[in-house]
Formats: structure tokens, sequence, C-alpha cells
């Protein structure tokens, strides 16, 4: 059966067997995705697949799984699904729902806010709208830019109608009549709510009927389920009813039949366990030569980045969360002709799947919000910036900074990011008390000076004056050398390394035990800097396809802190 | 399911109305409903509380019924009342409010009207619900447990939960109508129609005999004197913060108050309701399109909130395997060890941490104050998890204030004297010390501080109060906190032949008012080093804790229990104060004749009290016992040893516990050749060192020939 024409109640029929058809991969695939089709050009009741960030939790909705109908006549009684929707069914004239004699119980489904996965970019949006874009209506397709803009007013306009085509045979005349839209008083963006104030990005409701307890905030997730655009009633003075009830041509609802997690967002990246590691060392070296030169000539700032790149949290306890690895390339030139830090997050850009780029100027600092907030008048999150997925790039411009105040706001904001950094936790405003999240964001400082916010790795440049001179060259150089092919082996590669299980045989623990007893004996060393060995060691060996650490790596990652510290100035 | 007998049921509750009864001390039978009653009857009361503790002394199936059917119980109670009301009328009743006057007014109309010989009850035509004018309520059995708003699910539907939250939203109190009152434009009659959901339809038509006959077509006016209206206020609660799942969203309910529960509780407010989870009928055309879907309430029957110290007292939810490990023989260094875990070894300072959370206990005697609370000081070399350590009881004392030294002025810490911008009045705003008031302050780089905004803690550390005397403003603020400091040496290295104000270059007044130093030192040590690179390996090997390791508490855990802790005030019994005493002097001597860089003084006499009362707070115990004070005294001891063990280590040999241990019974023996050895405990006990390792030492030393033991090992003779 076509899984992208089935209907709600075929579904309800046989819901097993078509899970299980769900479960493989080209039918998944096949199911039209929203991110990179616009929404109007789907019918209620399709089945689609969305891929977003769970940035909001609403509560528990009750609703009746099955309901009787009493036709009003014929006093016949019959028994209706209401699963996966959100409106009475095709109810014929003289019908109505049996209110009295109801002795179903009803039951839970929960609601979640799903933004588009913020800091996607735009290499990855791209891949996906040439690989799902649907062809039907591929004739009127403008720049992209353009076709954003129309979907919203295209929408706007001719909701009303779709509406009424839509729900083709309404419960009574009354619904018939076209709710106005003009009495949405409520931006676009306000709606939207996307952490990082993305204008293009998409947010779906999704109304979830099973395994609830899963799905966390800040989840990143591919879901699979039933579109629906009938639009609930809703005071208009009523703010909470209004956002939980947007417009369904802005906000569509999507009663979920399946979702997964989805542990990284790369779509060059198709399965987990394709490992083939033997190129790794040749990208690698490709990957440090272009970053040598981005970073003007200094190769351990560019092992250092590559280390940066590849790392993630592997291990959580109360406060201490192994693997991270905040890195602060101080001693930032300031060249005359270009925006050093800009040029350098156009590349990184290119190479990892999510990044955003926050320079910190006082006015960033002072306006922008950065924790969520929960907002009781509209009863949901508002999202800020450090409401990011996991293993998101996030790199600060320190370099922007100049002298000035900063406000309370902005007294808040850096705590906020300082907190971020030390220990990747955000904790979310939720007026009466503050709530602590995980987080898992790679946050890379550039400044001039050593940053005022915390990091885990304090880098002082070393610029070669060659470079300094030429780097109007060098970018154009390394525009040419990131071909196509390399480009994609590159993103490749820094997924999978980030897939790779790693592990330290007893050996080496044992040599790494003696090595560290060794160290304390002649100098100041810390249990603290024993762990950001191990750390390094760890991507140090998984940047280069190894699995278990082997001595060459210790010894690399205790050279490259060496020469690491002899940088910083005392 | 056997649908139940409700008329049967309605007999039980009648007879548990009249009749149930509590005896009092004299013996004499207390009807508490009956009384309820009466009162209702005479308008002295509106709201009857129903216990269902009662009930359930009374009819045990009855009262569980009840639970899952709450909303029907609660309608046969009321009109149970409603007929019984009647008989209990004593006395005329005073008219409270203009509805009492209508419905009088109505009832006489009747009167008059009726035909003499008509069997009719006069108040069988007004809706009961416009004639009730009492609201009936019931209290959950004390028996059964707040629900997390988390868990009240489908299944709750129409039962009656006890939830716990903060109220996050509430709207005004309005009136609602209950019973609207119509009259008729043509025939004058007045209609009723009671409501029962949110919203209802006017009715337009007439439906009195004289209009329907005459088809009259009277058309009706709502009156408002003689509808009837309730207060009603729609409140939302949110979990409490530890309700929550990681990662999850706090969940909210929506609680709908009326009559006379509303106005209890105010936005931020911690409360306790008691309702009815109930779905909510929509009417109309809301009901058409979301009629598949029912928004959910809670009926509320009982609001209190709950204010901070009940919060607190959370004994009931540790959870019985906690409270096993928490009972378990060495659960005071477990709880020391679960302070910071990450950072390993320090278990002696983490104990003194621990103590410092928990507190001794104050006393006021005649009018003199003697702080319970116990000030740390940390020193070190940089780098040895001082911060670390500092930020972690930060984030565990449930109140706290964590600055650095550099970054507070005076008037940061202790308070400041503000001119109101608008109003141009003088105001107090308080600083950290007064914002962590029976709380922790947290004072980073204390050294770093200037010395006249150091003054300023002087009078916090002993005193526990804040003097201001400033422009127009003389006033006291309490600060009953901890301080915990954290301070660098001078000269970025602790130096062992200074002492210590000159090492950390603070003044000895300032210094005593600790009760603990620490010296952190981060000395290279193979055993120790090796051990600790094998706990780290492990940890990023296996991405988990050694599991030989005693698993750390979490947080929740800790807090709970250093709260229950709290509750203890603990008295040192009399026998005891002589052996504190001895040991005191014991300690004077010392110091005396010692190369101490620190100082003994008579604050370390209060020191070692309070850290037994703290100690013995953590056995949940009410007495102070000689462990405790053994152990606090080993505590000051380790803490003035960790200040000067660093010149012992000077030497070749560090000396080993035996040798001190026979260092402290040559020091008893004085001239004396022979020694007892229950002495030698008692002494050895209070230094710290346990009776085995006395017993090793006196083997060791027997066998070098040094002193002999006696057959029944009570007496040492020197040879």
């Amino acid at each position: 059966m076509d899984i992208t024409n089935i209907s709600i109640e075929d579904w309800i029929k046989d819901e097993e067997a078509h899970l299980k058809s769900l479960e493989e991969r080209d039918v998944w695939e096949k199911v039209p995705l929203i991110n990179s089709n616009p929404i109007h050009e789907f019918n209620d009741g399709t089945l689609l697949r969305f891929r977003g960030m769970i940035q909001d939790m609403h509560g528990p909705e009750y609703y009746m799984v099955v309901f009787n109908i009493i036709n009003e006549q014929t006093n016949e009684k019959t028994v209706k699904n209401s699963k996966y929707r959100d409106i009475i069914p095709d109810c014929a004239k003289g019908e109505q729902i049996d209110m009295e004699n109801n002795t179903h119980l009803p039951e839970e489904r929960h609601s979640y806010a799903v933004v588009s996965v913020p800091g996607v970019n735009s290499w990855v949006t791209h891949y996906e709208s040439v690989k799902y874009k649907l062809e039907t209506k591929s004739d009127h397709i403008e720049s992209t830019s353009n076709q954003n803009k129309r979907t919203y007013n295209e929408a706007m306009e001719t909701d009303a109608p779709t509406e009424s085509n839509l729900v083709k045979k309404p419960v009574n005349t009354e619904t018939a009549t076209p709710k106005p839209e003009n009495s949405l008083s409520l931006s676009p963006e306000y709606i939207l709510n996307h952490p990082l104030g993305d204008s293009k990005g998409t947010v779906c409701h999704m109304k979830v009927y099973k395994e609830s307890e899963n799905l966390k905030l800040n989840d990143v997730c591919e879901f699979v389920g039933f579109l629906s655009l009938g639009s609930v009633q809703c005071d208009e003075d009523d703010l909470e009813m209004q956002t939980h009830h947007p417009p369904t041509s802005l906000v569509p609802r999507i009663h979920v039949v399946h979702f997964k997690k989805m542990t990284h967002y790369n779509p060059l990246v198709d399965s987990e366990l394709s490992g083939d590691v033997t190129n790794f060392v040749n990208i690698r070296k490709e990957l440090l030569i272009v970053l040598t030169q981005l970073l003007l000539g200094d190769v351990l700032a560019a092992e250092y980045m590559i280390c940066h790149l590849v790392s993630e949290i592997y291990l959580r306890k109360d406060y201490m969360a192994l693997g991270q690895f905040s890195l602060n390339i101080s001693n930032v030139p300031k060249l005359e002709n270009f925006d050093y830090v800009k040029e350098v997050y156009k590349f990184l850009e290119l190479l990892v799947p999510k990044s955003h780029y926050l320079p910190l100027t006082l006015e960033n600092m002072n306006t922008l919000e950065f924790i969520p907030k929960k907002d009781y008048e509209s009863n949901r999150l508002n999202s800020g910036i450090l409401q990011l997925s996991q293993n998101t790039l996030l790199v600060l411009d320190e370099t922007k900074l100049e002298e000035g105040k900063l406000d309370v706001a902005g007294v808040k904001s850096v705590k906020c990011l300082a907190q971020a950094i030390k220990n990747q936790k955000v904790s979310y405003d939720f007026n009466y008390y503050p709530l602590e999240y995980d987080c898992d964001i790679q946050f890379l400082i550039f400044s001039e000076g050593k940053s005022m916010l915390p990091s885990d790795v304090l880098l002082p440049l070393k610029p070669d004056d060659t470079c300094l001179n030429t780097f109007g060259e060098i970018l154009e150089a390394a525009n040419h050398f990131l071909k196509p092919e390399l480009l994609n082996q590159i993103r490749i590669y820094l997924t999978r390394a980030r897939l790779i299980q790693y592990e330290i045989s007893d050996q080496v623990q044992n040599l790494v035990q003696q090595e560290f007893v060794n160290m304390r004996q002649n100098g100041n060393v810390t249990a603290q800097d024993l762990h950001g060995l191990l750390v390094l060691c760890r991507l140090i060996c998984i940047s280069e396809g190894k699995q278990t650490l082997d001595p060459e790596c210790w010894k690399r990652a205790c050279e490259m802190e060496k020469e690491r510290k002899a940088r910083i100035p005392k | 399911m056997v649908r139940r007998d409700y008329d049967k049921e309605g007999e039980n509750l009648k007879t548990f109305l009249m009749e149930y009864c509590v005896q009092d001390e004299t013996g004499r039978k207390h009807f508490k409903y009956v009384n309820q009653l009466t009162k209702l009857a005479h308008r002295e009361q509106t709201a009857m509380y129903v216990e269902l503790d009662d009930l359930h002394d009374f009819n045990e199936e009855l009262a569980n019924e009840l639970i899952n059917n709450t909303r029907r119980y609660s309608t046969l109670i009321s009109d149970i009342v409603f007929d019984l009301l009647p008989t209990f009328v004593e006395r005329d009743v005073v008219a409270k409010d203009a509805l009492d006057v209508y419905i009088e007014h109505r009832l006489m109309m009747e009167q008059r009207n009726r035909l003499p010989n008509e069997q009719r009850s006069d108040r069988n035509k007004f809706p009961p619900e416009l004639m009730k004018r009492y609201e009936i309520y019931f209290k959950d059995l004390s028996t059964r447990k707040h629900v997390p708003i988390r868990e009240v699910k489908a299944d709750s539907l129409g039962k009656l939960v006890t939830v716990k939250g903060i109220v996050t939203r509430s709207t005004e109190v309005k009136p609602m109508m209950c019973v609207a009152t119509y009259t008729c434009d043509q025939c004058g009659a007045e209609t009723y129609q009671p409501v029962a959901g949110l919203s209802f339809m006017p009715v337009t038509l007439c439906p009195s005999d004289d209009c329907r006959v005459n088809k009259a077509g009277g058309r009706l006016y709502l009156q408002t004197r003689g509808s009837k209206f309730t207060k009603f206020q729609e409140l939302k609660i949110q979990e409490h913060s530890d309700q929550v799942p990681v990662g999850h969203i706090p969940r909210t309910l929506t609680v709908f108050c009326r009559g006379e529960v509303t106005r209890r509780a105010l936005p931020g407010d911690h409360v306790a309701v008691t309702g009815i989870f109930l779905p909510l009928v929509r009417q109309g055309f809301k009901q058409l399109t979301a009629g598949l879907l029912s928004e959910t309430y809670l009926e509320a029957h009982k609001v209190s909130s709950l204010n901070k110290t009940e919060e607190e007292t959370a004994q009931s939810s540790l959870t019985p395997e906690e409270l096993a490990i928490l009972t378990e023989d060495d659960f005071y260094s477990k709880l020391a060890t679960s302070i910071a875990p990450e950072i390993y070894g320090h278990v002696d300072v983490k104990k003194a941490l621990l103590l410092l959370l928990v507190g001794g206990v104050d006393k006021r005697p005649d009018g003199m104050k003697i702080r319970g609370n116990i000030n740390i000081c940390l020193m070190g070399d940089p780098g040895v998890a001082k911060s670390q350590l500092l930020g972690f009881i930060d984030r565990l004392a449930p109140r706290s204030q964590y600055t650095t030294g550099r970054g507070s002025s005076g008037v940061g810490l202790t308070a400041a004297v503000m001119k109101d911008p608008f109003t141009g009045e003088m105001m107090l705003e308080g600083g950290a010390l007064v914002l962590a008031d029976q709380g922790v302050c947290c004072i980073d780089e204390f050294d770093k501080m200037a010395d006249q905004d150091r003054t300023a803690i002087h009078e916090v550390m002993e005193q526990q109060t804040i003097s201001i005397a400033k422009a127009g403003i003389m006033t006291c603020l309490n600060a009953r906190v901890s301080i915990l400091a954290a301070a660098n040496p001078a000269y970025g290295r602790y130096n062992p032949k200074r002492t210590i104000e000159q090492n950390i270059q603070l003044p000895a007044a300032l210094l005593s008012r600790f009760d603990l130093l620490w010296l952190i030192q981060d000395k290279a040590d193979r055993d120790n080093d090796l051990r600790l690179a094998k706990h780290i390996t492990y940890v990023h090997q296996n991405c988990k804790q050694p599991p030989s390791q005693t698993e750390a508490l979490s947080m929740t855990v800790m807090r709970k229990y250093i709260a229950l802790c709290k509750l203890k005030e603990p008295a040192i019994p009399e026998d005891l104060t002589d052996f504190i005493v001895r040991a005191y002097v014991e300690l004077r001597k010392e110091a005396r004749n010692s190369q101490d860089m620190t100082f003994t003084s008579a604050r370390n006499l209060l020191g070692i009290l309070r850290l037994s009362t703290a100690l013995a707070r953590l056995r949940l115990s009410n007495v102070v016992e000689k462990d405790d004070v053994n152990e606090a005294i080993r505590l000051m001891e380790m803490s003035k040893d960790s200040l000067n063990q660093t010149i012992e280590n000077r030497g070749y040999r560090p000396p080993n516990v035996n040798d001190k241990i026979f260092a402290i019974i040559r020091e008893l023996a004085g001239s004396e050749k022979t020694v007892k050895v229950a002495d030698i405990l008692e002494k050895c006990a209070s230094k710290g060192y346990n009776p085995d390792q006395v017993d090793a030492c006196i083997e060791e030393y027997e066998e070098l020939n040094v002193w002999q033991i006696n057959q029944t090992r009570s007496k040492l003779t020197f040879i």
C-alpha cells in the first residue's frame, strides 16, 4: 500500500502492520518531509514527516478514543474512532454525538511544540530539499527567500477557502462559516518562538499518543504523523488559547504515529554503523591543512579545532559533564580588510550541520534573550538563544565587544553563558523557580585577550606574519581547495568520528596512571588536568578513527597540552 | 461493576451526619456534624467540612466509594443536609444578605397564595440550588499522600485527589451565577434556571402556566437581585521543581475555586489542593469543535497554603530506601563523601562542610546570644578545588549566597541605605549576608577583600547581626549565617614557616572567628596520586563511578536529610562537661608548649561545642554523646594538623600513628612508671585514635621492650 496516501481509517485498521512497514528505510523516506515542502501543498489527513527539536511541552490532553454517534431521525447508533484527529470526522446531517451515554474512558495524549532544529546550516537544508522536495508544484518555484514569504501570504489569503474545502462535510452549517483570519493578533514571529529568532523556521504542534515519556526537551526527533488542518475556535482575548491553537496555516498540527530520535543531523550519514574509518587519517590531514591556513599557520590551533569539532559530552553526573571541550582561541588578530572571525565561521558553517554565530556586542548582550523563560500569560516557554539541541556549534565572537555598560540583563546573560560553558547546564526561568536542563553545546570563543567567559581550553593563537598579510589569498585558496567531494567527505568524517565507540585498554590505563604520578612529582598538576588530558586523548583518538587509546595518542595529548600551556602568559 | 444503591448510601450518610461523635477528655460526646448543621441552619457558617477521616472511621467502604466518585456523593450529602436543615432551626434566623431576604419574601408569598389544605412543601417550587445557602467540602484522608501533578491522569477523573504545587496564575474573584432568576414581563411569574457549567443559555420564553395557556409570549428578563451568585476564582498550579523529571517541562493544572475556597492563594504561593478531578463540559459550538477533546480541571475542596517551613520538613518524602541508606553504620562518612563527589579525597574537609550545613544549636542564656552556626575557612594553594567545594555547598544549601571577596564591598555584603529615586525616602537594601540569613554565605577569595570591607563581617560572624547607623536609619538586621570562606595564601603558595596571619594576611580577630581553618594542600604523594589516577581513568573508561566506591547520595536526598537534622535541638548532658573542660585545658596546654602556628582561645571551646551539637544533630539525636565530642575534637585537631603538618614533613620520616600514640602515652605517664590502659584509651580517643590503633602501638612497643603490659591488659609499666 502506498504509504503517502494512506488515510487515518486505513491506518487504524491495521496499525501494527503499517508501523512495521514504516520501519523500512525506503518507506520511511517516502513520507513527505515538511521541512523542505511548504505546508499548504498538503491536504488534511495526509501522512507527513517532520524533523525538529522539541521546544516546549504542553500538558496532556484527554480525548475519546471512540465515541457514539446517534442519528436523530433513525436513532441509529454508530461507533466512530477519533484517534489522530482534532475535529469530528464526517458527520452526516442530523447526526449527533452521544454525550450522555458515553461509557468510553478518555485517553491521554501529549502535545509538544516542535521547531525546526535551530542553527541548521544551509548546506543541510539544501541537501534535504534536493532529496525530499516534491515535484508536484515545483513549476512555480522562485528563489527560496521569495518562496518563504509567499508561503505565509498565500496561506493567509487562501486559508479560509481551503479550510472549507478540506472539511468536506462539516458537522453543521456553523462550522462552515470561516473564521476571519484577521482576528489573529499575534505576529508569526511570536507564534514561531524560534530559539535563534530564525523567521524561516517552521514550528509544528505534535500530538504524541505513545512513549511520550521518552521525549525530552530539546531532543531532536523525526516525527511521522497525520496532518490536521482543522482550526479550533478560540476567544480572541485569551492569549493562552491563541498561542496554543494558532492558525494551522502557520503551525500545522500533526498527530504522530511514530517518532525516532535523531543521533545526528547530518543527512550525508545514513546509518550509524557503516563504519569505514580507513580514510579518516587522510581526510583529517586535508582538514588540518585547511584549518591551519585559516588559523593563520597555527598547526596546534588547528589540531585543537579538529578536536573541538568532534567533541561531545559522554558522561554526566550531577555537575560533572565529561567530554566538554569548550575552546577559547585568544590573541585573535585584527585584520584591516577582513572580519577575521566571521570569515573563519563561514568555513566552519560549511563543515558542521548545526552552528550559530553570535557576536558578543554590548547590544546583543543587553537585548537578546539567552535563556528560555516561561510565560504564564500564554502558558508557554518563550525560547532563548541557549535553547539549542545537542552538538550545536556556538561561535561566540568576543572581538566585537567594546567598552561600555552592561545593564542588568546583560550581566545576567554573561552569567548564563558562563554557567552553560562551565557545567553544560542552562537554568530556564520558570519565574517562581529556575529549572536546570542539560545541554551539549560546543562553545567556541574567539577573543583578543583571555575571554571573560570561562573555557576548558584556552589557546592563544600564534599567527604567522606571512599568513596575516595574505589572508585574502588564503581564503580564496581554501575555497578552491574545499571541493564539493572533499567537503562532503569532511562532513561525513566529522559526524562519524563522534559515533565511534571509544575505550581505554588496561595497558594504556596503567601507563596513564604511572605518567600522572610522575607528573605530580615534578610539578603542579591537578586532577582537573588529568581529566582534561583524558578528554583530549579521546578526541585525538576518535578524530583519527581509532577505537582504543594507544600510547602515541597519550603522548601527543601531553605534548599538545605542554605546548599550549607554554603559550599562556603567566 | 456493581451499581451502587445510592438510596441506601444516602441513609448511611444521614446516620453518619446525625450520629458521628467524638469523645473529648472529659468523656463528653461531641457531635461534630450536628454542631455544624446547627450553625448552617442559623446561617452562622456557610461551609460544611466533611472529614473523610471520620467517615473512614464510620464506614470504610463508604469513604472509599466517596473518594472514587466524589461528585455524586457531594450532591448526595448536599441533598441530605437540605432535608435535615429545617429540623435544626432552634431560633429565628437573622437574614444575612439580600438573597436571604429575597428567599424569605418568596416563601412568604407562596404561603399566602397557597390553599390551606394543599399538601405540598413550600420549598418545592424553587430549585434547591437557590435555597441552599451552604457548601459541602471534603477533607481528604490524612493517610493519603499528595499526588504529583504529573500522576493525575485520566484514571483519576471523578476522584478526589490532593496535589501540591505552586500557584502561577490566579484570576480575580468574580461572581458566578449558579441560579438565574427571571421575571416575565407579561405575567410577572418568576422562573429559575440552575447553572452548572461555565456558561449558560438564557431562557427567553416564559414557561409559566399563565403565559403558556394564553400564548401571551411573555418575555423573560434576568433579575440580578434574585439570582444566586457564588464567588469564583480560577487558579493555575504548577509542579514543584523537584517533581519534574529531568528534561521535562513542569506540568500545570487548572483549579476552579468556588465559594469559601476562593482567595486562599496568590501567585507564588506553595499550596496543597484537595479537589475532584473533572473533565470540563463545553457547551454549544465549542462542544462540537472540541468535542473529542476534554479539558480537565480540579474542582477545589480545600486549598491550603504551605509555608516555607512546612515545605522543608520533608521527612515523609524521604523514601524508605533512602532512609535505609541513611541509617547505615557509616552514614556519616557516606554523607561526607557525597559532598562534591567529583573531588577526590579530602574526607575531613568534607565532614567539616557537612557539619557546617547542619549547624550547631543556637543558645540564648540570659539574653546573651551564642551562635550555633559554624564558620569555616578553606585555605590552600591555587587549583585545589576550593572554589568547587564552595560552589557545591552553594548549590546544596537551601539558602545560600555566593560572592567573591574582590567583587564585594562591605556594603554589598551587609546592607546599603538607598534613596528611593521617586519618593526620596531612605530604604534599606540587604546585601549578601542579609539575604543568606539562616543559610550559608560562601565568600571566595576572602583574602582579596579590602580591609574596611572585611570588618563588616566581624559582627556577623560572632553576633550574627548587622547594625546599621546611616543617614536617618538605625537598625539591626539579622544575619544568622554560616560563613564559608576560601582564601589563597599571600605569596601564591602556603609557606609553612610563617604563621597563618602572615600567610593569609588576615587579622587574628577575624581568623579566630572561624571554627575550623583548613589548609588544603596539593602535595605529590605516590600512593595517593596513583589512586586518584586510577579513579579518573576508570571514570573515563567506563563512563561511570568506580563500583567499589560508595554510591554518592543525590543532592535532593542530602537536602532532605539535612532539613531533617535541623529539626533536632541536642543538648549537652551535665556529665560531659568535665570531659569537655579537660579536653579544652589539654588543648590550651598543648598550644602553649608546642611551636604552634595557630592559636587556641576560648572560641575553640565554643567551636567544639558547636561541632559536637552538629554531630548529634546528624545522628538525629537530642543528646550529645561522648563520641560526638571526641569527633569534634578530632576534627579540630585535624584542621590544626593541616596547618602544622607541613613543618613536620620536613623531617626524614613523618611520624606514624604509633609514634604519635607513644608520645601521648609518654606524656600521660609523666614521671610515673605506670599508666592505666583505660586512661590511655580515653586520651587517645580524644585525639582521634581508635582502640585498635592503640593496641597495635602498645604491642609494638612491648616488643621493643619499652614497656610491659600486665596479664589483664589494664596497666602499662615502663621499663
